[in-house]
């Protein structure tokens, strides 16, 4: 209240400011005269008591300054005026304060937008109570990696620990939304009873999953996602205790979480229903396969390292009570880590990478502006000179300086929302699944106040410093030592600039690299013209027995289908992201303590290798003869083969693959296929035919080579055929999971590419910039030059020797600060090595070239002086 | 010999200048002199801080002001207390006494 009266006073007297000038003056000069009369009344002359009132209380001039500083009108007076001088002066030249605008907005718009993406990595909590409470638990095996748990284990764990309130473990799962409008896939997560528990989160509607229906054939429930309550179910409040069909399955709504939610290790799911396992009696059950991601709630001033201490104790000391498999025997101990870290490792180090870059392209564009002030200063030397000599305080002009430079951040800061607002959408749409955590709401107000914030501080940095340089030049040395010295400046910041965007070149060039080796790199078949379907048999009534005949009858009447080539199924998809693994055992090697070796399992039609290109280099590939009564064969991959038995042969000999398993004996060896990804050398592999392996899996790949891409609704036609119940899904050219199984890399790529190219683009205009205002500046001397018999090509050669030797100071400088960095970029890379000599040489070359060109312009300008006019100027 | 200390007690200025006011409206110098005397010359007060202060006040509405005639016949700018001023007054000066009877103690406090 009293500050605003305040400031409706202040601004009042602003709006009068002359009249309450002359009110001030009046008043000093009532309070003096009074004084002055005071003196006299006890006898003094007129004369002394002036000069006594004077020595007392000072001169009148100097005392109304100090009252009207008081004031906080006059500051905000003082700065309006420096606004209005540097907004006159930056209409006075529209290029320069354009391209400054444009180049600043880019680059404080791209910042923002890469910290608004990796913000919910690198700064954001879980958004769970008590996170930090929260770890994740891994299986360790024989190699020391990370694999998921078996829900024995969990059992055995949930038993033993002390330490927690509460374990939980969850799966993938991805029903189809069947029964309404247009069947839709869905992400969600199978789990434990007590997941939401653990993480501390309740629905905000419904009373959630219940523990006793977490059994075998208990009541299907589920919880929902706030967002997709919203879009699938219009925030029907009536939502709860309705039945909705998944797979064709009934299942009950018991909960809407609360809007934000998201489940941190699949961030995807939308929502969940019980796991509903079962007692882990049978070795060969479900139950005892790796493939479970295990959370838990320490109990309050539990330490990690106290849990992870008590864990390895109960892994070490197996208990009559909690048998366990070989395959998971625990001898390796577990891994724990803070969930926090757990979640955010897959984007962290990405996150980083891009973080880093947007922060040195901003550096760049800093520097740039720096430099183009510096420049744009030296031009304008004479009139701070003039200013200086009518008595501008350094201060005052320091302060000018830094204004101009606020203006043009200010404005840089408008154009950088703008982009980043316009931006954002595209870069999200591109970040790519496997980079889940990524990802923002959008430009919200901490992004725009972080684009402020970094606008203010580029303003100052790129103002001050060469503001305080053209001062202290102009006042020292009045003229051509402070322009001297401003060179200087200004060609150490093109230096440094040019050394900066070299890191930055260096990195896309390394990412460019990785990307050229990965997509050369064989990935064990040819995607041709295939096109993939994920056909959903979750609904077909009846036993395995049904399962094996549909599969059957669709594959008959996908090929009755004209311009249909070839049709396979698969249980997995090479780059789909499935990956399901088995221990396999060598048969009569006696081998009891855990696998021999951990293998994809594939079980697939006859015509699988065939079509997708896969060759056979031994034996014979699975055919139609070998039914669920045949003997049961195997294919393994070629890695496989040598892991298992070296040189010696893989044909005839015999494996175990999962437990319980029967003897499945080898009668082929095939290629390996990457499957999980490009850069991943997990190829060892097991294929058998979907007869002979021990389930019917109702869920396959139908990989079908199509004559013309159109037919695909046929090809679906074919198999609602023979069931229409069935849901159809992600169906796309094998091609494009090629493609897309490096969308990481390429993401990363194409954002640092833009970035380095945008840096090119700046240190080339910098250097120009700083080389013109240099030929400017000597085209006394170089007129003296031409005037003494130089020639034009030696003039160019002078300027551009100036110019190259700067760049290639940068260029140096800038190769040594990415051979140091070059660390950072270690787990994206693939093929090439952080110290890639060729990427560091074509770099080199493409800088020198780029920068010939931006010294070239100038230097012809140069060239192009007449003596006799350029001295007459003087 | 160092002069004694004649500058008003920091953060006590207002309060002074509303009491002072309190008894009449008067201009600067008249506010200025009263303080004098009535501190027994203890305190001298400068134009600058004086007029500062003074604006400061009237901006929080504890004063108004009014240009008047002086008994001289010279335009002054007299200041008044306001409502708020005398608010004001009355809650800083039972503030100081709080504070200064507690100093005294403290002062005065053997052993």
């Amino acid at each position: 209240m009293r500050f605003l009266r305040g400031l409706v006073q202040g601004l009042r007297d602003w709006r009068r400011s002359d009249r309450v000038d002359g009110e001030l003056v009046d008043e000093l000069d009532h309070f003096y005269a009074e004084a002055v009369d005071d003196l006299v009344r006890h006898g003094l002359s007129p004369d002394e008591a002036h000069r006594r009132v004077r020595q007392t209380y000072g001169d009148a001039l100097a005392v109304r300054e100090d009252v009207r500083a008081s004031l906080w009108e006059s500051a905000a007076h003082d700065l309006v005026a420096d606004l209005r001088l540097g907004a006159r002066r930056l209409r006075r030249s529209p290029g320069f304060t354009a391209i400054v605008t444009v180049v600043l907005g880019l680059g404080i718009g791209a910042a923002t937008v890469i910290v608004s993406v990796v913000r919910p990595v690198l700064f954001d909590g879980l958004g769970y109570p008590d996170a930090d409470r929260l770890i994740a638990i891994e299986d360790r095996s024989e190699t020391g990696e990370a694999d998921p748990v078996t829900y024995g284990s969990y059992l055995e764990l949930r038993e033993r620990s002390t330490l927690f309130d509460g374990v939980a473990v969850h799966r993938s799962w991805q029903p189809t939304l069947t029964g309404r409008a247009e069947p839709e896939r869905l992400e969600g997560e199978r789990v434990s009873a007590l997941f939401f528990d653990v993480l501390g989160v309740a629905p905000r509607m419904g009373p959630g999953l219940d523990p006793a229906e977490d059994r075998p054939s208990g009541v299907g429930q589920v919880v929902l996602s706030h967002d997709l309550w919203v879009r699938r179910f219009d925030s029907d409040p009536q939502v709860l205790n309705r039945t909705i069909e998944l797979d064709g399955t009934p299942y009950r709504v018991v909960g809407v979480m609360p809007a934000g939610f998201r489940s941190v290790l699949r961030t995807e799911a939308r929502l969940w229903t019980l796991l509903q396992y079962g007692s882990a009696a049978d070795f060969g059950g479900r139950e005892w396969g790796h493939h479970l991601g295990m959370v838990g709630r320490l109990r309050p001033g539990a330490e990690t390292s106290a849990a992870r201490s008590e864990l390895a104790e109960i892994a070490a000391r197996p208990i009559p009570e909690f048998p366990r498999p070989d395959w998971a025997a625990l001898q390796n101990g577990l891994i724990v880590t803070p969930l926090r870290s757990f979640a955010t490792a897959d984007g962290r180090g990405t996150g980083l990478v891009l973080l880093g870059a947007a922060a040195l392209l901003l550096i760049i564009a800093c520097v740039n502006l720096a430099v183009l002030l510096v420049s744009r200063g030296l031009r304008r030397g004479n009139e701070i000179a003039v200013r200086t000599a009518l008595g501008a305080g350094r201060g005052r002009l320091v302060r000018q300086l830094t204004v101009e430079s606020l203006l043009l951040a200010g404005l840089g800061g408008m154009v950088g929302v703008a982009v980043s607002t316009a931006g954002i959408d595209s870069v999200l749409a591109a970040i790519p699944a496997s980079l889940r955590g990524l990802g923002s709401a959008g430009i919200d107000a901490p992004s725009v106040s972080f684009a402020i914030g970094v606008a203010l501080v580029v303003g100052v940095a790129g103002g001050v410093i060469p503001a305080l340089a053209a001062s202290r030049g102009i006042s020292a040395a009045g003229g051509a030592r402070g322009t001297a010295r401003a060179h200087h400046l200004a060609e150490r910041l093109i230096v440094a600039e040019v050394a900066l965007a070299v890191v930055l070149l260096v990195g896309a060039g390394l990412l460019a690299r990785t990307m050229q080796h990965l997509l050369a790199e064989p990935y064990g078949f040819e995607p041709g013209g295939t096109i993939v379907m994920q056909v959903r048999a979750t609904s077909v009534p009846g036993g395995d027995e049904a399962v094996h005949q549909f599969w059957d009858r669709s594959v008959a009447a996908i090929r009755d289908v004209p311009g249909v080539r070839s049709v396979a199924t698969t249980t997995q998809l090479p780059l789909s992201g499935d990956l399901e693994m088995f221990g396999v055992v060598v048969h009569g090697t006696g081998r009891a303590d855990g696998a021999d070796a951990t293998v994809l399992r594939y079980s697939v039609s006859p015509d699988y290798h065939d079509l997708l290109g896969v060759p056979i280099r031994e034996g014979r590939t699975l055919d139609d003869t070998d039914r669920g009564d045949a003997p049961p064969v195997a294919v393994v991959s070629a890695s496989l083969a040598r892991s298992l038995f070296g040189g010696d042969g893989a044909l005839g000999r015999r494996i175990r693959v999962g437990a319980g398993s029967s003897a499945f004996t080898i009668v082929g060896v095939a290629d390996d296929v990457r499957q999980e990804s490009l850069a991943s050398d997990v190829t060892a592999a097991v294929y058998t035919t979907s007869p002979q392996w021990h389930w019917a899996d109702r869920v396959r790949w139908i990989a079908v080579d199509l004559a013309d891409p159109g037919l695909v609704a046929e090809v679906k036609r074919a198999v609602w055929s023979v069931d229409p119940n069935q849901s159809i899904i992600r169906v796309q050219p094998l091609e494009t999971l090629v493609r897309r199984s490096e969308a990481r890399r390429r993401f990363v790529l194409t954002l640092i590419g833009l970035f380095a190219g945008f840096a090119l683009i700046l240190s080339t205009l910098g250097l120009y910039g700083v080389l013109s205002s240099r030929v400017a500046e000597r085209r006394r001397e170089i007129g003296i030059r031409a005037a003494l018999g130089a020639t034009r090509p030696e003039i160019v050669r002078l300027v551009v020797r100036h110019g190259l030797g700067l760049s290639v100071l940068g260029i140096v400088i800038g190769i040594g600060a990415a051979m140091l960095s070059s660390g950072a970029l270690a787990s994206l890379l693939f093929g090439v090595t952080g110290l890639d000599p060729l990427t560091y040489a074509a770099v080199a070359v493409l800088f020198i070239s780029v920068a010939g060109f931006a010294c070239w312009v100038p230097a012809r300008r140069a060239a192009k002086v007449d003596p006799l006019q350029s001295l007459a100027t003087e | 010999m160092d002069p004694l200390n004649t500058d008003v007690i920091q953060g006590t200025l207002d309060m002074i200048i509303l009491k002072t006011l309190s008894w009449a409206p008067l201009h600067g110098y008249g506010i200025a002199q009263r303080i004098e005397d009535v501190s027994g010359n203890v305190f001298k007060v400068n134009p600058g801080s004086l007029l500062t202060a003074l604006k400061r006040l009237e901006r929080s509405g504890l004063l108004d002001s009014a240009w008047k005639k002086t008994d001289n016949s010279r335009r002054a700018k007299y200041y008044s207390l306001t409502p708020a001023g005398q608010d004001r007054l009355e809650a800083d000066r039972r503030d100081w006494e709080r504070r200064s009877g507690a100093v005294t103690r403290l002062l005065a406090a053997e052993g």
